[in-house]
């Protein structure tokens, strides 16, 4: 059994309720108690994090503010000047406890698009599908294409912006520069398609709620995969690339998720094995590398780039009519549901309870979650110079790390 | 670097022309002449759009339609103070991510912030402003104390998008710890305005 394939089950250890998935490991998130978040993540500062003593160690606080790093996060460094220690994460500086329970789904679905504003789309569609399953919406074929078409395009997107930030920090800055203006390129095509960069407002209820253009959408992103493949051509080329990223930050976790299982051997995307999208329709591949280091992470995410281009191409040709979405505001929903997808970073698990016209629960075992606790886990023995490419290739975020009251 | 020679300038003409690709939905909806529309942070009121409550959300697009005009952002009488090299700290106080993404946008190729002589640095202690991004969260306050003060005089701070402006539909605003010179809206707001922003911010015309 692959990491990712199964939630095995959903159970309370004391006062917190944890998702077990896969085997070995329980991983955890936190369902509406703010308080206790802190000490949830001693996945990171526990057995992973833990304090090495010894002559000349001390303790390199960076963060949570500071430049290099996009999002706020502290990290706690225990060095003796150049080999990390051991490493321990605070990724709650910047936690906003988004209030979920007790607002209408309306404003639920609001909150959920600014989650991460990077993968708007995945969670829009996780929120979309549960709400539609408890209120008995049907399944429109055309409206999922138009769904996995979107989260495509977002992966793309994300995966783009972990490339180029990984050349950046291997001081690869034509790369750089060539990626990130070629990302800029997609969120213009993003924009004169969809109307916002990242999606905000398109995803409703039983359809979308603006008129999209997808004609000719898959020229564009074969366009967009074409150049990114010749940057990356030149890339892999480059001896100090390859040299500074291969071997750094390796981890082989049985609790991988995403980009980081894949490039660890694990062939595991829930993408097929449990998507509440019609991906199994489209035959994807998916895309495995066997190190468990930057290099493989990266190589993992080069290919997914051209398999999302590919599914784009397939989707664009499936859909017919793409309906409008529906006025839900005001309506009654009753009912839970638990719904998954593979966003860039990995597998995303979203479960809403409703009642009345309410939202009763909420939850999100989002992938930056895993992925913050796998860098912890693999920095571990490196130099301080190899921090940039460890966190970097696992594409973390820090906004889906906070809580949900 | 052959393939960059081979592509051609990417770099935008803007401030010397206009934008040329403006996501529609982060500029401002102005109503169509009829028609109402429920906004779900109460921005409209008459029938005008508050962009500082602004989420960027499109549910009013029945009645309203966005103008599609980057100049959006607004200073205080404390603008204008800075007139060659500007140097600019990006600080999150608790986003989604998005307008941050939007911030270092403005160092790629296509904007290239540098080449109007504006620069990010790595500590506010080297920056003549400070561009604050995301509701306050609690954790932030402090450190968005801590590094305010930091910033040598004169200053100017900037208020990023809706969160950091009103609280958007998340939170609280900046303004429970700071003040903000120049309010900067959109969510996110686009590279455009915020560039636009930190351009008449520094006495640009």
């Amino acid at each position: 059994m692959n990491p990712g394939d199964q939630i095995t089950g959903s159970t309370k250890i004391g006062e917190k309720q944890v998702v077990l998935r896969g085997y070995g490991n329980p991983s955890w998130s936190e369902i509406r108690d703010g308080e206790e978040k802190r000490e949830d993540y001693m996945i990171c500062n526990g057995k992973y994090g833990e304090i090495s003593q010894g002559s000349d160690v001390f303790n390199l606080a960076y963060g949570p503010s500071t430049g290099g790093l996009e999002e706020s996060v502290r990290f706690n460094i225990y060095t003796y000047g150049e080999r990390i220690l051991s490493i321990a994460a605070e990724p709650l500086y910047k936690d906003r406890r988004i209030v979920m329970t007790g607002t209408e789904p309306v404003t639920a679905l609001l909150r959920v698009e600014r989650i991460n504003g990077a993968y708007s789309p995945f969670y829009s569609s996780l929120f979309l599908t549960a709400l539609e399953s408890i209120g008995d919406a049907g399944n429109d074929p055309d409206l999922g294409y138009a769904r996995i078409l979107m989260n495509e395009v977002a992966r793309i997107a994300d995966h783009l912006h972990v490339i180029g930030r990984l050349a950046e920090g291997a001081a690869q800055n034509v790369a750089y520069h060539q990626i990130f203006a070629l990302r800029e390129d997609l969120l213009r095509i993003v924009s004169a398609r969809f109307g916002h960069r990242y999606f905000f407002g398109v995803n409703g209820y039983g359809g979308l709620r603006r008129k999209v253009n997808l004609e000719g959408i898959t020229m564009d992103i074969h366009r967009i995969s074409g150049q990114f493949r010749e940057i990356w051509s030149k890339l892999e080329e480059s001896r100090i690339f390859v040299d500074r990223i291969q071997t750094t930050t390796t981890v082989r976790k049985p609790w991988l998720i995403g980009p980081a299982a894949r490039g660890a051997g694990f062939r595991t995307d829930s993408r097929i094995s449990s998507s509440g999208l019609p991906y199994g329709d489209l035959g994807m591949q998916i895309s495995v590398s066997e190190s468990g280091d930057s290099l493989s992470r990266a190589l993992v995410r080069k290919d997914e780039i051209a398999e999302s281009a590919s599914i784009i191409e397939t989707v664009e040709g499936l859909i017919r009519h793409v309906p409008d979405a529906v006025d839900f505001n005001g309506r009654s929903f009753e009912g839970e549901y638990t719904t998954r997808t593979e966003a860039p970073g990995g597998d995303a698990v979203m479960r809403i309870a409703l009642s009345g016209s309410r939202m009763e629960a909420f939850y999100l075992r989002s992938p930056s979650v895993q992925n913050l606790a796998a860098f912890c886990a693999g920095i571990g023995g490196n130099v301080l110079t190899d921090f940039t490419f460890g966190f970097e290739s696992l594409g973390i975020h820090i906004s889906e790390t906070g809580g949900y009251l | 670097m052959f393939r960059g020679l081979r592509k051609g300038r990417v770099t935008t003409k803007f401030p010397r022309k206009p934008p040329e690709s403006v996501p529609a939905w982060t500029t401002r909806p102005i109503w169509k002449g009829e028609g109402d529309a429920s906004c779900p942070v109460n921005a409209i009121e008459d029938h005008r759009v508050s962009m500082g409550r602004c989420i960027s959300c499109g549910y009013c697009s029945g009645a309203y339609e966005p103008d599609g005009s980057v100049d959006l952002s607004t200073a205080n009488g404390k603008g204008r103070i800075f007139s060659r090299s500007y140097h600019v700290y990006l600080f999150d106080a608790g986003t989604c991510g998005a307008c941050n993404l939007e911030i270092k946008a403005l160092t790629n190729p296509v904007y290239d912030m540098s080449r109007l002589g504006i620069f990010f640095t790595s500590t506010p202690k080297h920056a003549d402003a400070i561009l604050v991004s995301g509701v306050m969260a609690d954790g932030m306050r402090e450190p968005l104390r801590h590094a305010v003060e930091a910033l040598p005089e004169p200053r100017l701070v900037f208020a990023v998008g809706a969160c950091a402006i009103s609280g958007g539909i998340l939170g609280k605003a900046i303004s429970e710890v700071i003040d903000a010179d120049v309010i900067v809206p959109g969510c996110p707001p686009n590279p455009f305005t915020i560039l636009d922003a930190l351009l008449k911010s520094r006495g640009d015309s």
